[in-house]
C-alpha cells in the first residue's frame, strides 16, 4: 500500500507497433522517479497511458491502490494525478493568472496544502513558486518557451496533485530557466510531492534523483539508482548507438 | 460573476444600441422596414447564441437551425393550444431537448468531426418535417397565428435580443466563459487542468439552444408560418456566415453581423436568388481583410480616438 502509483504489465500498441511492452513499476509516496530512454522508447506513451490520454491494451494502472486505467483525463486529475506536456499547450486567450486560476483543484493532493491552504490564494502561491507571479496579467501566448514550460508546471500544480508527471520539462530551456526549474522540482520533492519525470538528458536530474527507470523500444530495461542503471549492460548497449553513449546523457 | 469594467462597458454599449433601435418606430412607420428590422433582431439572437459554442469553444456548429427551427415548430404546434407566454418557454425547452439529443452523441467528437455531424441534423429534421406531414403540414408547413405583430413584435424581439446578449456577455466574461475559451484554445490541455470538456461543450450547446429556441418562437410569429425551409442549408449557413463576418468569440460581433447581412440582403432584394452568394462573398472579403470580423473595427475605434486626442496636444 506504500506505492502511490503502480503500473502493472502495461502493453500499448498503435496498429502494428508496440509502443509499450509489458512495462511494470511502482512509485512510492514521496518518491521522485526519472524515466529515461532514447527517442521513441515509449516515454510519452507511458505518460499518456498513466494519465488517461491513451488506453492500454493490456495491464493495469493503479493510483493509491485504485485501478485507474481507462478513466478520462479530467477524472484522473480529480484523483490527484497531474501532468505537463512536452511541448507546452498554453491557453492562448487567457492570461497567466487566469490559466492557473482555471485549473480544478483535486481533493486528493497535498501540494497546495504544503504551499498553504487551497483556496483563493493558491494561484498566487503556485505562480510565485515558478516565478511567474509578476507576469500574471500577461497573455499566456506571449511567454517565452521557458516560461511556458514553467506555466505548464504551474497549471498542473494548481490541480493540487498527489502525483505530478513532468514530460521533458527541461527540453528547450536555457541555463537560467533550468536552474529555476530544478529549484521548483527540489522544493516540490522536499514538500513531499511524488514526482515522475521524463527526461532525455539526465545531467540536470542525476544529482536530484535516486531512482531511474530506463525504457528502450517500449520495454523497461533497467530500474534502480543512477549508478546502478548506468552499469547495466543493456542500458549501455541501448545507448551505445547514440553519440558518446550514456555519458552524454548522464 | 463580478461586473468587470469590460463587461460593464459592453453591456452599456448594447443598451445604448438597442435603446436607439427601440426608438426607431417613432420615425419609421413603414411596416416593411419594421419587419426587416424585426428579422434582423431575430437573426442577431440566433447568431449570438450560436457564438457561445462556435466562437468560444471553437466548435463550428453548422446545425444551429435545429434549435430555432424546433422553437418555431413549437409555436406552430402549441400556438393554438397554449397562452403565448407559455409557448416561449416551451420553445426553449424543445430546443434544449434537441440540444441533448444532438449533443450527447456528437460532443464527444473532437475538431472537424463535430462540425460535420452538426451539419446533418437540420437536414434530418427537414426530412422528418416532410415525412410526418399529418403533424407538420409537410412542405406547406403550419400557419401560425401571432399574438404580437408590427411594433409589438419588434419590441418583443429587441427585448429578447437584449436579454440574450446580457446573459451571453455575463457568461462570456465569467469563469465559465474562460473555461469555454480554454477548451477552445486547447481541449487536451483543458482536460489536463481537470476540466470535463464534454460537459462544458454540452453546457454551451444547451445554453445556445435555449436562447435560439426562444428566438425561434418569435421567428414563427414574424413569418406567421413555419415550414421545413427553416431547416434548409441556407438558414444554417447564414448563421455561420453572420458569426464569422461579425467576429466570432465576441457575442456582440455575430449580432452586428446579423444586422449587417440582413439589411444588406434586403437592400439587394431584386437578386434574392443570389443571397447566399452575396453572403459568401462578404464572408470571403472578411476572412481576407478583416479576419476578426466587423467587431474588430469597433476595437480599432478607441485606439483611433486615442491617437486623435493625443495628436492636437503635440
Amino acid at each position: 500500500m506504500s506505492a502511490l502509483l503502480a503500473v502493472e504489465r502495461v502493453t500499448k500498441r498503435f496498429r502494428g507497433l508496440t509502443a509499450l511492452s509489458d512495462v511494470s513499476f511502482e512509485v512510492a509516496r514521496g518518491e521522485m522517479a526519472v524515466v529515461i530512454g532514447p527517442n521513441g522508447a515509449g516515454k510519452t506513451t507511458l505518460f499518456n497511458v498513466i494519465t488517461g490520454f491513451a488506453r492500454p491494451e493490456e495491464g493495469r494502472v493503479a493510483l493509491a491502490g485504485e485501478p485507474v486505467a481507462g478513466l478520462a483525463p479530467h477524472v484522473m486529475v480529480r484523483r490527484g494525478l497531474a501532468r505537463t506536456f512536452q511541448i507546452p499547450r498554453p491557453f492562448k486567450s487567457l492570461t497567466v493568472g487566469e490559466t492557473v486560476a482555471l485549473a480544478r483543484p483535486s481533493a486528493a493532493g497535498n501540494v497546495l496544502g504544503v504551499l498553504g491552504a487551497p483556496g483563493p490564494g493558491s494561484a498566487e502561491r503556485v505562480l510565485r513558486l515558478v516565478q511567474l507571479w509578476e507576469r500574471r496579467d500577461e497573455p499566456a501566448g506571449t511567454l517565452s518557451q521557458g516560461d511556458l514550460k514553467l506555466l505548464e508546471v504551474a497549471r498542473a500544480l494548481a490541480t493540487n496533485p498527489a502525483l505530478l508527471l513532468l514530460d521533458e520539462p527541461y527540453a528547450g530551456l536555457g541555463p537560467g530557466e533550468m536552474a529555476r526549474l530544478t529549484r521548483v522540482v527540489m522544493d516540490l520533492h522536499a514538500a513531499g510531492l511524488t514526482l515522475v519525470i521524463i527526461e532525455h538528458k539526465l545531467r540536470e536530474l542525476m544529482k536530484l534523483t535516486r531512482r531511474v527507470i530506463v525504457l528502450h523500444y517500449g520495454e523497461k530495461i533497467a530500474d534502480g539508482t543512477p549508478a546502478e542503471v548506468s552499469r547495466e549492460p543493456r542500458v549501455l548497449e541501448a545507448y551505445m548507438g547514440g553519440r558518446g553513449g550514456m555519458a552524454s546523457h548522464a | 460573476m463580478t461586473l468587470t469594467r469590460r463587461l460593464a462597458l459592453r453591456l452599456g454599449g448594447v443598451a445604448a444600441a438597442l435603446g436607439a433601435l427601440a426608438l426607431l418606430p417613432l420615425w419609421v412607420s413603414n411596416p416593411y422596414v419594421l419587419s426587416v428590422l424585426t428579422l434582423a433582431a431575430l437573426y442577431a439572437i440566433f447568431a449570438s447564441s450560436w457564438d457561445i459554442l462556435s466562437g468560444y469553444i471553437g466548435q463550428l456548429n453548422f446545425g444551429h437551425a435545429v434549435f430555432f427551427g424546433v422553437g418555431a415548430y413549437t409555436a406552430g404546434f402549441l400556438g393554438p393550444h397554449l397562452p403565448p407566454l407559455l409557448v416561449l418557454p416551451a420553445g426553449a425547452l424543445a430546443a434544449v431537448f434537441f440540444a441533448f439529443l444532438v449533443g450527447l452523441p456528437c460532443l464527444k467528437l473532437r475538431g472537424p468531426y463535430l462540425s460535420l455531424t452538426t451539419l446533418v441534423f437540420p437536414l434530418i429534421l427537414e426530412r422528418l418535417a416532410f415525412t410526418f406531414r399529418d403533424v407538420t403540414g409537410g412542405e406547406y408547413g403550419l400557419r401560425v397565428e401571432p399574438p404580437l405583430s408590427g411594433p409589438g413584435l419588434y419590441f418583443a424581439s429587441l427585448a429578447l435580443l437584449a436579454a440574450t446578449l446580457a446573459v451571453l456577455l455575463a457568461v462570456a466574461e465569467s469563469r465559465l466563459g474562460r473555461t469555454f475559451r480554454a477548451i477552445g484554445d486547447d481541449d487536451l490541455a483543458a482536460m489536463a487542468a481537470g476540466i470535463n470538456t464534454t460537459r462544458y461543450k454540452l453546457g454551451a450547446f444547451v445554453l445556445g439552444a435555449a436562447l435560439a429556441g426562444l428566438g425561434g418562437v418569435l421567428y414563427a410569429y414574424h413569418l406567421r408560418h413555419v415550414g421545413p425551409e427553416v431547416f434548409g442549408l441556407f438558414t444554417s449557413f447564414a448563421i455561420v456566415i453572420m458569426g464569422i463576418v461579425g467576429g466570432m468569440g465576441t457575442i456582440i460581433g455575430p449580432a452586428i453581423g446579423a444586422y449587417f447581412l440582413t439589411l444588406l440582403g434586403e437592400s439587394l432584394r431584386e437578386i434574392e436568388t443570389y443571397r447566399l452568394l452575396v453572403y459568401s462573398g462578404v464572408m470571403i472579403l472578411c476572412v481576407l481583410y478583416l479576419p476578426r470580423g466587423l467587431w474588430s473595427l469597433g476595437e480599432a475605434l478607441p485606439a483611433l480616438a486615442r491617437r486623435l486626442r493625443r495628436a492636437p496636444a503635440r
